[in-house]
């Protein structure tokens, strides 16, 4: 029997039915052997009683060898259609009378071999002696036929088969209905775990009708369900909430990519990410405009593979060097493709694992201000020649005037007072003017003197405005105090120019036995940044020049460094007001800063920030 | 340094060249002084005298040939190259006088604006 893929109920019903016919079966199959055995036993001891009656009443037949009456006696049994043939032998065995049935028989049994009976060839045949009292007078032949046996056996077949039929088919149907009290219950649970399965309600529940062994399934059952539907509860919640989660993350996300989009696009600045291939992977509006290529002509391709010609330029190696984990800062720049000038700066950028996975770029176009640039030195430089030659041109004429006043003042005799005072005014004004003349000479010849730096000592150059300034520090009975300076990259006259002018001030703006200290440190970090300083990544000295002299209004300090910016009125601090504006041009020439601070009546301190030499 | 009897003063200067002619005469009245207002005349003058001067003066901002041009040509005539030269310039000539300095001459003057100044600037050249 195949059971695999066959449903509970078919199994049932097939078990019951298979095993009720198999019973039935035997029952029956018991039943026909005992028929047959007992019918055989009746049927032989029925024909040994019915011989045996016959043979008595032969006897006289017999002995009086009357064929006739034997006859008569035998007809008896003729009538009866089951005996198919019944002879008498006389005692020497001849035929005295007999029947037989059917005519066409030839096979007479001849002579009585034994006195018994048995089944043979569908007949019950046999012997029996007939007696004269103790003398045996003759034998007697029956036979019968067992014809109705076998008719009586084949009904019982018919009625058996029947019987097994009528109870299969009841067995069947009943149960059929016996079984669902126990599959049904077994498909329903099924069915509502197909139904669990298929549309995940754990609400549901199986049916508490059923008790026993079904019953305590679906208990258990249930009580599975509820659990399960907790935790289903539980992880419905969950997922809602990481759901929500997610669509918030998802919906900020997406906020701050157009946010970040926006600006990027929004940028007056180009701005493109490369990535270790040097393909984009960003290129933002002003890219477009800059390269005239459109974002998706560019984004996925090499950079040199849409614009050759940026192979081997700055750009290019800078971007490769950024992808080298370098900082490449590119101040001023033509570049191969647009022919412009730029200002970028490149930068890796780095995933979380601190890999490089791409490369910056920010760049900004500076054509208008090179031009500008370009320009305004052209005019500056114009102007400083102008001032140079002004100046020079202006000096000549000025020396003849006080040559000639001198000239004037050795020649004449009989001066009274007021040619005396006339003479010296020509002369002062002269000489003030000539000294205005040879300042603005210096300044202008700032920028046309800008020979090679060198690796300067300030203490030398210390050392050397205290031999030039001796007289005058003399005169003063000023005290000059330094701690030890830098060496820095510079060139000489114009440091010397630079602190002669401070200290020369100094000692000028003091009144009595003037005090100048200078002061060196290494200036912190913060105020290197705070100094706005051209580049940061030096080190620098800041070195102090403070007096105790007569000070000025603080609201000048910015003033104070201008050209031709003077605060004294007092003709004692007269001067052309062009060396402090000489000092901020000199530390600016040597990319450092310059500033004062001053309290009236106490004092200066001037604060020089200068690059160390880096040897 | 022998004491020249023949100098040549080159400068454009009229008033540079009057002053330096009545300083040289109230030092020594016996210098025979020449004069030449630029570079191509003071050239003009040596190619013509005889003898030649002891000492050239020269000025160095001048019209026509300056006294840098004048230095370098007189250095590549074989009879004229060794006449020791005074440069008498003012301050503001710097250029020029880096220039004249590459080419040999270590002897300078700045014309001063007080007469006497020029007596104590010139004496030690021709006394």
């Amino acid at each position: 029997m195949k059971f695999k893929g066959v449903s509970i109920r078919a199994k049932l019903i097939r078990l019951i039915s298979t095993i009720s016919a198999i019973s039935l079966s035997i029952v029956f199959a018991a039943l026909f052997v005992y028929e047959i055995v007992s019918y055989r036993e009746n049927s032989i001891r029925e024909m040994n009683v019915l011989a045996n009656i016959l043979a008595a009443n032969s006897t006289a037949a017999l002995a009086f060898n009357d064929a006739e009456a034997g006859h008569e006696i035998l007809s008896a049994v003729k009538s009866e259609p089951l005996i198919t043939a019944a002879i008498l032998f006389s005692a020497d065995g001849k035929i005295l009378t007999g029947f037989i049935a059917d005519s066409t028989e030839t096979t007479i049994p001849v002579g009585p071999a034994d006195y018994d009976f048995e089944i043979r060839a569908g007949n019950i045949e046999g012997f029996v002696p007939v007696m004269l009292g103790e003398k045996k007078i003759g034998t007697l032949y029956i036979r019968r036929s067992t014809e109705d046996t076998q008719r009586r056996l084949l009904l019982y077949a018919f009625i058996a088969g029947s019987v097994i039929i009528v109870s299969f088919t009841l067995t069947y149907f009943l149960s059929n209905r016996l079984e669902r009290t126990i599959s049904n219950p077994l498909i329903s649970l099924s069915n509502l775990s197909r139904q669990i399965s298929e549309q995940h309600d754990y609400s549901v529940r199986a049916s508490d009708a059923a008790d026993g062994e079904i019953g305590q399934l679906n208990e258990a059952f249930n009580t599975m369900l509820a659990k399960i539907e907790i935790q289903n509860n539980e992880i419905q919640k969950h997922n809602q909430e990481l759901e929500f989660r997610i669509e918030e993350r998802t919906k900020a996300y997406r906020q701050e990519k157009e946010f970040a989009e926006v600006v990027v696009n929004s940028s007056l600045v180009l701005i493109a990410v490369l990535d270790p291939e040097m393909r984009f992977i960003g290129y933002n509006d002003k890219c477009e405009e800059e390269f005239g290529l459109k974002r998706e002509q560019v984004l996925g391709k090499k950079f040199d593979e849409v614009m050759p010609q940026i192979k081997g330029t700055l750009t290019y190696n800078s971007l490769l060097r950024a992808l080298n984990g370098e900082y490449v800062h590119n101040p001023q720049y033509r570049s191969g493709v647009t022919g412009a000038f730029y200002e970028s700066f490149m930068r890796p950028l780095r995933n979380e694992n601190n890999e490089i996975y791409a490369a910056l770029m920010t760049a900004h176009n500076i054509n208008a201000f090179v031009e500008a640039n370009a320009e305004l030195q052209k005019r500056n430089s114009d102007l400083e020649q102008f001032a140079y030659v002004a100046s020079h041109d202006l000096q000549e004429p000025l020396r003849k005037v006080l040559l000639f006043t001198d000239r004037l003042n050795e020649e004449l005799t009989n001066k009274n007072e007021a040619v005396v005072r006339y003479i010296d005014k020509i002369d002062q004004a002269a000489r003030r003017m000539s000294n205005l003349i040879r300042d603005v000479l210096a300044y202008s010849r700032l920028s046309q003197l800008e020979g090679s730096f060198v690796a300067t000592d300030l203490n030398d150059v210390l050392a050397q405005i205290r031999i030039d300034l001796e007289l005058y520090i003399e005169e003063k009975k000023a005290t000059i105090t330094s701690q030890r300076l830098p060496v820095v990259m510079g060139n000489t006259l114009q440091l010397n120019q630079l602190f002669s002018n401070l200290i020369n001030n100094a000692l000028k703006f003091s009144d009595k036995n003037p005090i100048v200290e200078i002061t060196c440190a290494l200036a912190s970090r913060e105020e290197v940044i705070s100094q706005n300083l051209p580049d940061v990544s030096l080190t620098y000295a800041k070195i102090q020049v403070i007096d105790y002299g007569v000070g000025f209004d603080p609201r000048h300090s910015e003033k104070i460094f201008t050209l031709f910016q003077r605060l004294h009125q007092d003709k004692k601090y007269e001067g052309t007001g062009i060396g402090l504006a000489l000092c901020k041009k000199i530390v600016a020439n040597h990319h450092g800063s310059i500033g004062v601070n001053s309290i009236p009546g106490a004092g200066s301190t001037f604060t020089i920030f200068l690059p160390i030499n880096p040897i | 340094m022998s004491l020249p009897k023949r100098i040549l003063v080159v400068d454009d200067d009229d008033d540079d060249r009057e002053i330096f002619l009545e300083v040289i005469s109230e030092l020594d009245s016996t210098i025979i002084s020449n004069t030449a207002v630029n570079g191509a005349e003071g050239l003009e003058k040596l190619a013509s005298a005889d003898p030649l001067p002891g000492m050239i003066f020269l000025d160095l901002n001048m019209p026509v040939m300056n006294g840098p041009e004048f230095l370098r040509r007189i250095k590549n005539i074989e009879h004229l190259k060794n006449i020791p030269i005074v440069i008498f310039s003012t301050s503001s000539d710097e250029w020029a006088i880096r220039e004249v300095k590459a080419l040999g001459v270590t002897h300078f003057i700045t014309k001063p604006d007080k007469f006497k100044d020029w007596r104590t600037a010139i004496r030690p050249f021709i006394t």
